[in-house]
């Protein structure tokens, strides 16, 4: 029987919020407080974009027998506390000092600031030992598992992540460059997109030119989704967002930059290339236009 | 925010490794799209006629641009030119597209195979490799027009093979994961490998090509052509509509006296191939020399489409097209003037020196150049008899009313008239007016221009029986009915007249010339045989070789060979040798061509001479 796609993204998204808290240690066990912030910024309500991405590249590519699919899903799930562990730390006082996040109170408001340091380095960490343990475990022929290991790594370094969020402090109410706009976004947020696309892709041993193809994708629709959070955070009322309003007054954005139906023109016409990036594997890169369509509505899935 | 900024964006991401827009991308969006394999078809069809088509119309136009004289004459036109040759480029790319790619799918069908990209790559290579040979092909028939347009056009070959290798194998790729939901296994060769084997490819195959060219190029005309004191006078009669078969019966019945003495006298009567094509073809190659692409004459009609000044020929696939627009106001019809034909008649070569030269009716060339002697077009008397305007139909001037009287009083004699009303009834006039009675002007007005101006070389082409057979073909045209085309009884009374009419000619003017040629075609009659010519050849005071000739026909050009060995002008390397059974006059010189004929278009009495074409049963 074939399933909608868009019923198949809302599938993988719940495996992955189902999977997220047994993967993490339990609040009861020692230190509490950590754990507990651990699981509260991990498990919050979301879009789990970024490990849909990773399961839907992987059974587009794949698809994987069920043991297997279970460690891309530890994969999946990796991306996504990483992904936590970014939220954790923007959200902090130092940087956005954000009060709401998914429509709850942001982790170092609840936990307070050491806290949320700590859980955010727990969080990072244990994506790192889930890579590298499932990494190992899947026998791949053409990568290793630290291929896997410095693929996630490198997102999140300097070159990455972190480099992105750099820039993003340095620039506030400094005049911008397109140039440097793209440099936060492709490593702020474009970074870990690709990296959840290609980690999908090496887990299930893709061929070089079909990593390539899905990074393209990525990396588009990285950049696709900026721009539609850009949108949003114009268009959009707090409760929609689940996050403060207006965050990115002081900050040179897309929208900014070439009004809302400019931002909206190119965010279409990226994640038109996107899907492009896909095509030659057919239907069964629906889903990933499936979840292209999600970032242009601008919706859940 | 303005366009222009979206622009400057969008142009910035891209050299960010963003939006691309490359051909694969275009046509492997349909991979994708979740339309019905038929409609993902219907797309990619659309899509890869235009990728293909535009670009083919643009090296089209500046091979024909090059080939019939646009780009030195009239380069405006090549834009107009271009506009008329996108649609049926674009629609011919997408059906051959169509058409592979539903061979593509069959195999897929029915071999259940795998191997899409090796399918598609074994395809889009042999498309390309076909492009490749083809583009080729036609740069050395551009080279001889224009050395720097072939130039372009092979420079253009690898690019151009290069965008058919990817959009075919795109297009074949991308309907091939459409259909089977397949995505492609491994890439089969590297893009760049196919290109160097492309280009290295195109580049020996050009080389070899423009060596070729360059040796069969004609070079610049030299002005004047010196003539050797040992030519001598040359008579050339063309006789269309004859059977070789009728000729030889006629001779061996002793009923043609002077023709059977020539051959007693050291005459020789060789086969001549008859290729295919029109007679105007035919003809221009007997007068010039040379092989039809390269006299130009490649057709009895034209077209003028739509905002060009220059008509282009009717004949291949691009004469059908050019043919349908002439249904609509896009294109008219003409007749192919003498301004196609681009290599020199043997009597403008002879002429070229001061020499005088009498030439009457031979095909291709109205409107008339003016030379030194006569000279009468072809379709001259059907042209004055429909009272047009003088203008290019002969000269000098005082010709015209030669003709004229010679339209007014010769009539046929009362048995072959009464012949021609038993077999024909009321076509027999038509026959009589259109047909026989011209030849018996052409001969009598080519009998006096003879005996008043002792030309070097003189010309005569009768086209009497030929369009009698036209005439009597058209007439039972009638489905069901068989072709006429004059046989039977009354075919040998008229050949016999036409013969008869000729050895009157030869005997009154032979002593004037010490050469004769005589080319017999049996043009339009119905086909009999091995459709071959004969030519006679005679020397006087030179006998030929009397052995029995080989039954392979000579080319049509040894006739303006031996022509112009016999009157003593160079010989030209572009030309095929005189025939090996007589002897011929070392040439004073020999030359690399004789250049090619560079004349304005002239549209000159162009209706007039198009509705004669049609009503003499060519069009």
């Amino acid at each position: 029987m074939r399933v909608e796609p868009k019923s198949q993204l809302r599938g993988l998204a719940a495996e992955v919020d189902e999977r997220l808290p047994e993967l993490l240690p339990p609040a009861s066990a020692r230190p509490e407080t950590v754990h507990e912030a651990m699981l509260y910024a991990a498990t919050g309500p979301g879009k789990r974009l970024r490990p849909v991405l990773t399961l839907t590249v992987a059974e587009m590519l794949g698809p994987p027998s069920a043991r297997r699919r279970r460690r891309v899903l530890d994969l999946a799930c990796a991306v996504e506390l990483v992904h936590a562990c970014s939220l954790v730390l923007d959200d902090m006082p130092m940087m956005d000092d954000a009060r709401l996040r998914r429509g709850r109170e942001t982790t170092h408001r609840v936990y307070g600031d050491d806290v949320a340091v700590l859980a955010s380095f727990g969080l990072l960490n244990r994506a790192y030992s889930l890579v590298a343990e499932r990494a190992h475990q899947l026998t791949l022929s053409r990568y290793t598992a630290e291929d896997l290991l410095h693929l996630l790594t490198e997102a999140v370094g300097s070159h990455g992540l972190v480099g992105g969020q750099a820039l993003d402090l340095e620039s506030r109410n400094r005049p911008l460059d397109l140039d440097t706009l793209e440099y936060i976004h492709s490593h702020k947020t474009g970074a870990l997109f690709t990296a959840a696309a290609e980690l999908g892709a090496m887990a299930v041993d893709a061929r070089r030119r079909d990593l390539a193809a899905v990074g393209r994708y990525a990396k588009n629709l990285g950049l696709a989704f900026q721009i539609a959070d850009d949108l949003l955070d114009v268009l959009s009322t707090v409760e929609e967002t689940g996050k403060d309003g207006h965050q990115d007054d002081d900050k040179l954005t897309f929208v900014k930059l070439l009004g809302e139906r400019g931002a909206e023109t190119l965010c279409g016409e990226l994640l038109d290339f996107a899907v492009d990036s896909v095509a030659p594997f057919g239907r069964r890169a629906e889903p990933l236009r499936a979840l292209a369509e999600v970032v242009r509505r601008r919706g859940r899935l | 925010m303005t366009d222009r900024e979206l622009d400057s964006v969008r142009s910035e991401l891209r050299s960010l490794g963003y939006l691309d827009d490359s051909v694969e991308r275009y046509l492997l969006q349909d991979a994708l799209r979740p339309e019905r394999p038929g409609e993902a078809l219907r797309h990619l069809t659309i899509k890869v006629g235009t990728l293909l088509g535009i670009p083919a119309a643009g090296l089209g136009v500046l091979a024909l641009g090059a080939l019939h004289g646009h780009l030195q004459a009239a380069p405006f036109d090549l834009v107009p030119l271009f506009v008329h040759l996108a649609l049926p480029l674009v629609v011919g790319c997408g059906l051959g597209f169509a058409l592979l790619a539903s061979g593509v799918v069959l195999l897929l069908r029915l071999t259940h195979a795998r191997r899409i990209e090796a399918v598609s790559f074994a395809v889009a290579t042999l498309a390309a490799v076909v492009v490749v040979l083809l583009a080729v092909d036609s740069a050395r028939e551009v080279f001889a027009a224009s050395r720097w347009a072939a130039a372009l056009l092979l420079a253009a070959v690898p690019a151009a093979a290069w965008g058919l290798f990817k959009v075919v194998h795109g297009g074949l790729l991308t309907l091939a994961i459409r259909l089977t939901d397949l995505p492609p296994e491994r890439p089969h060769a590297s893009g760049r490998r196919v290109l160097v084997a492309l280009v290295g490819g195109t580049l020996v195959l050009s080389a070899l090509a423009l060596l070729d060219a360059g040796r069969a190029a004609a070079p610049a005309a030299p002005s004047n052509l010196p003539s050797s004191s040992a030519g001598g006078r040359v008579l050339l009669l063309g006789v269309d509509g004859v059977l070789a078969d009728e000729l030889e019966f006629l001779v061996a019945a002793g009923e043609l006296e002077t023709l059977g003495g020539l051959l007693e006298d050291g005459g020789v009567l060789l086969p001549l191939e008859r290729p295919d094509g029109p007679p105007a073809s035919y003809w221009a190659s007997a007068a010039t020399g040379v092989e039809p692409p390269q006299h130009g004459l490649t057709a009895l009609d034209a077209y003028l489409p739509l905002g060009l000044s220059r008509p282009l020929p009717g004949d291949g696939w691009l004469g059908r097209w050019w043919a349908l627009l002439a249904t609509t106001p896009l294109a008219e019809h003409r007749p192919v003037l003498a301004a196609s034909r681009r290599a020199h008649a043997v009597w403008e070569l002879a002429g070229r020196g001061g020499l005088p030269v009498v030439s009457v009716g031979w095909w291709g060339t109205f409107p008339i150049e003016p030379q030194a002697g006569v000279i009468v077009a072809h379709g001259a008397l059907q042209l004055l008899a429909e009272n047009r305007p003088d203008d290019g139909i002969a000269h000098p001037p005082a010709v015209l009313s030669a003709l004229r009287d010679a339209v007014a009083t010769e009539r046929l004699e009362p048995p072959l008239a009464r012949a021609l009303d038993v077999t024909f009834g009321a076509a027999a006039q038509e026959i009589a007016r259109k047909a026989l009675e011209p030849d018996l002007a052409y001969r009598e007005v080519f009998r006096a221009a003879v005996a008043r101006h002792r030309p070097r070389v003189a010309a005569l082409y009768l086209a009497g029986l030929d369009v009698a057979a036209g005439l009597d073909a058209r007439r039972h045209r009638a489905p069901g009915e068989a072709s006429g085309a004059l046989h039977g009884a009354v075919a040998g009374e008229l050949v016999r007249w036409q013969l008869e009419g000729v050895e009157a000619l030869l005997g009154e003017t032979i002593d004037d010339f010490d050469t004769v040629l005589l080319v017999v075609d049996p043009g339009r009659r119905p086909d009999v045989g091995r459709r071959q010519g004969r030519l006679l050849v005679w020397r006087r005071a030179a006998p030929c070789a009397t052995r029995e000739a080989s039954a392979d026909g000579l080319a049509p050009g040894v006739v303006a060979s031996a022509a112009l060995r016999a009157a003593g002008l160079p010989q030209s390397r572009e030309l095929p040798p005189p025939p090996a059974a007589c002897a011929w006059p070392d040439p004073p010189t020999e030359v690399a061509g004789f250049g090619s004929r560079q004349r304005e278009s002239s549209e000159v009495g162009g209706d007039q001479y198009l509705e004669q074409l049609q009503s003499l049963g060519y069009l």
